[in-house]
């Protein structure tokens, strides 16, 4: 069963919230009630973080009729007529071209524990060649599924990406406790494109215009 | 065809070639890998025969008969027709097979179904899955079927052909088997129904181990077997009677009783030949993957809308469903217990023992279904020892499915589960996956469900429980392999 920090006792709940959480922390968390899974190497274990990887699945955007992504009108129809997804199984690799950008997902699925929340953070070696791993770096505690990474060649040579190469890592810091998990709308284990168009905002933003 | 000259024969050939050549080629390109590159590779080398052995044939007869125009031209004619022919086979049999492949699932999931055939086969293949619109799962397996193509056109050939056929065979060096699975394409994204396949990949264990052969011939039921043949005899032939107004000729009037019992065994032999095929593999898949063959077999099933009747290929379906109950309770050991698991199969027990009791069999299916009664046990028996090894028993089951089953609950994909003993996390087992899957589905799927917000539909949260299944069972093999 999965026990909470109070109940598992972890040196974790005796954290400041926001401490990252050392490599025994996150050793011990991961036997009980966080998730970065696979693990393949322990070496993917650090001081605060765990390295991560990149999918096999990515979404690819192609020249369409579309001519604009307009978020507020943007549903799944539209999305497929300028997406495609793209398979790169293991050994394969997929060519990201300069100032292109493909949406990609980590190989580990992850879930966190209502205590622990999460950063994204691309690995330096991958940035200094130009390539941009996420913009939305945030993970919010009782999160689960795997991330959606954008992925974006800065530089001038494309870059050859492979799968179960590890692109970033997960860095790990302790949160005021969620009182119950989350409910999810979808556990992606997939890239998932945008859907701002749930966005409640934008019927109220529209209401303003209407209103004068 | 008369009128058609040997010009005209040649220069479609021609023709014909370079559009299956550029075919393949085309398709190839679509595929997403990995590719089936023995199939291709096989493919190709058939297209290369056939115009090894064409152009070698027509060098040969060019020389013998180099005096008689007419008869030169005859041959010519007769030999392209004959490459046209094999050519045309390809093009309508085993090119489907490369377009269907291009609706692949987007799951990497055939490594663990390679994995598993590889346990059973000593045999080298290639395993390609594909996508059917027809609503059916079934096994083709191709043993040795570029190679045997030319192997047939160096029968009919020349000496100098027949070395440039054999040194073209030669080199290729291709596997010995090369399996195709076809499954619905409606169900490519369902990790639960997909266990089907379990069934299918049993068909191509049989085929290696050549297990049928242990348990065929069999002695017919004899009652029902003498009663076939007498209802056989008496069959009027050609309408009635009374229509024509002359005496009522019969089966037994035309072909004897002799010949009449020969027809009638040799139907019954080909009946018990596939349907004994269809035991093996429900009973290998029941062993290999224990109650999500049952369910997933169930639910399949269902689906197709199948009548509880037999058919000249297939027991009765409720018959199927019997055995593999039967095996996981009296062998396996399974319903022995108050578990979600052990009370869902039990419940199934009287029901599907009543569909069986009133599965109706006549004529062959009759003598073939009493024949099969009669010698279950040692049937059964000669079958087990094959998967034994693998088997996935209650024992089994009670120690990997409810670990993985607690975080499939959580809406985590079980990838990994912790290894009390070793203290670390280890690659959880891909028939642990699917069996929790089906546990779930079956017994807590409201709970499972509970986990999304309100206004996801119930589809988009099976769909969710699929993915997470595939995701598991593609990450787990990575983890297992990477040691």
């Amino acid at each position: 069963m999965e026990m909470s920090a109070s109940e598992s006792g972890s040196a974790a709940e005796s954290l400041p919230n926001g401490a990252v959480l050392s490599k025994q922390i996150l050793w011990e968390r991961i036997k009980k009630d966080l998730v970065v899974s696979p693990i393949l190497e322990k070496s993917q274990v650090g001081d605060g973080s765990v390295d991560i990887s990149l999918g096999t699945r990515f979404i690819r955007s192609r020249r369409s009729k579309t001519t604009e992504i307009d978020f507020p009108t943007l549903d799944k129809e539209t999305n497929r007529s300028f997406q495609e997804s793209v398979v790169v199984p293991f050994g394969e690799h997929y060519i990201l071209h300069p100032r292109s950008f493909v949406l990609g997902c980590t190989f580990e699925f992850i879930a966190l524990p209502l205590d622990i929340c999460a950063l994204v953070i691309s690995r330096s070696s991958y940035g200094r060649a130009g390539l941009l791993i996420a913009t939305a770096m945030f993970v919010h505690p009782g999160w689960r599924g795997c991330l959606t990474l954008e992925l974006e060649n800065l530089g001038e040579i494309p870059i050859k990406l492979q799968p179960l190469s590890t692109v970033g890592q997960l860095v790990f810091l302790s949160a005021a406790k969620l009182s119950e998990q989350p409910k999810a709308k979808i556990i992606p284990v997939s890239p998932m494109f945008t859907t701002l168009n749930e966005d409640p905002r934008w019927k109220k933003i529209d209401a303003l215009k209407q209103n004068g | 065809m008369q009128g058609i000259d040997q010009k005209t024969y040649l220069d479609v050939f021609e023709q014909k070639l370079y559009s299956l050549r550029k075919l393949v080629q085309d398709l190839q390109r679509g595929l997403p890998p990995p590719q089936p590159e023995q199939f291709i590779q096989g493919l190709n080398l058939i297209i290369d025969a056939v115009e090894t052995f064409l152009s070698c044939r027509i060098a040969s007869l060019q020389g013998a008969l180099a005096g008689n125009s007419d008869a030169l031209a005859a041959q010519i004619a007769f030999h392209a027709k004959v490459a046209l022919q094999v050519l045309g086979s390809v093009h309508e049999q085993c090119l489907p097979l490369l377009h269907a492949e291009s609706q692949h699932n987007e799951y990497l999931f055939k490594p663990s179904i390679d994995r598993a055939v590889g346990l059973f086969t000593k045999s080298g293949f290639e395993l390609t899955l594909i996508p059917d619109f027809q609503y059916n799962y079934a096994f083709d397996g191709k043993e040795n079927f570029a190679t045997r193509e030319v192997e047939l056109l160096e029968r009919h050939s020349d000496p100098d052909t027949k070395a440039a056929l054999a040194k073209l065979r030669n080199e290729a060096a291709l596997k010995q088997w090369i399996v195709f699975l076809h499954f619905p394409v409606a169900e490519r994204d369902s990790a639960l129904k997909l266990c089907v396949l379990a069934h299918e990949l049993g068909h191509f264990v049989d085929e290696t181990n050549k297990i049928y052969r242990e348990l065929l011939p069999l002695e017919l039921d004899k009652t029902s077997f003498d009663e076939l043949v007498n209802a056989r005899c008496n069959t009027p032939a050609y309408g009635s009677a009374a229509a024509s107004g002359g005496a009522q000729l019969t089966f037994e009037t035309i072909f004897t009783r002799t010949g009449v019992q020969a027809r009638c065994y040799l139907s019954c032999n080909e009946m018990l030949d596939r349907w004994i095929r269809e035991i093996i593999a429900d009973i290998l898949a029941a062993h290999a993957i224990g109650p999500a063959s049952y369910f997933a077999f169930n639910d399949f099933l269902a689906c197709m809308g199948a009548e509880n009747a037999t058919s000249n290929s297939h027991p009765a379906p409720a018959f199927r469903l019997q055995l593999i109950l039967k095996e996981l309770k009296d062998t396996m050991g399974y319903m022995n217990s108050a578990s979600a698991i052990d009370s869902v199969l039990s419940e199934a027990i009287p029901r599907v023992a009543a569909g069986a009791a009133d599965a109706k069999y006549r004529d062959e299916a009759k003598v073939v279904h009493k024949t099969i009664d009669r010698n279950l046990a040692s049937l059964l028996a000669k079958i087990r020892p094959v998967v034994s090894e693998y088997s996935f028993g209650a024992s089994n089951y009670r120690s990997t499915v409810p670990k993985i089953l607690e975080r499939l609950r959580r809406g985590i994909a079980p990838i990994e589960v912790l290894d009390e003993v070793q203290g670390q996390m280890s690659a959880a087992s891909v028939v642990g996956i699917l069996n929790a899957g089906w546990e779930l589905y079956k017994t807590d799927r409201a709970g499972f469900y509970g986990k999304f917000k309100d206004d996801v539909p119930e589809l988009e949260r099976l769909g969710s429980l699929n993915h997470l299944l595939f995701k598991a069972v593609e990450a787990s093999e990575v983890k297992r392999r990477w040691k």
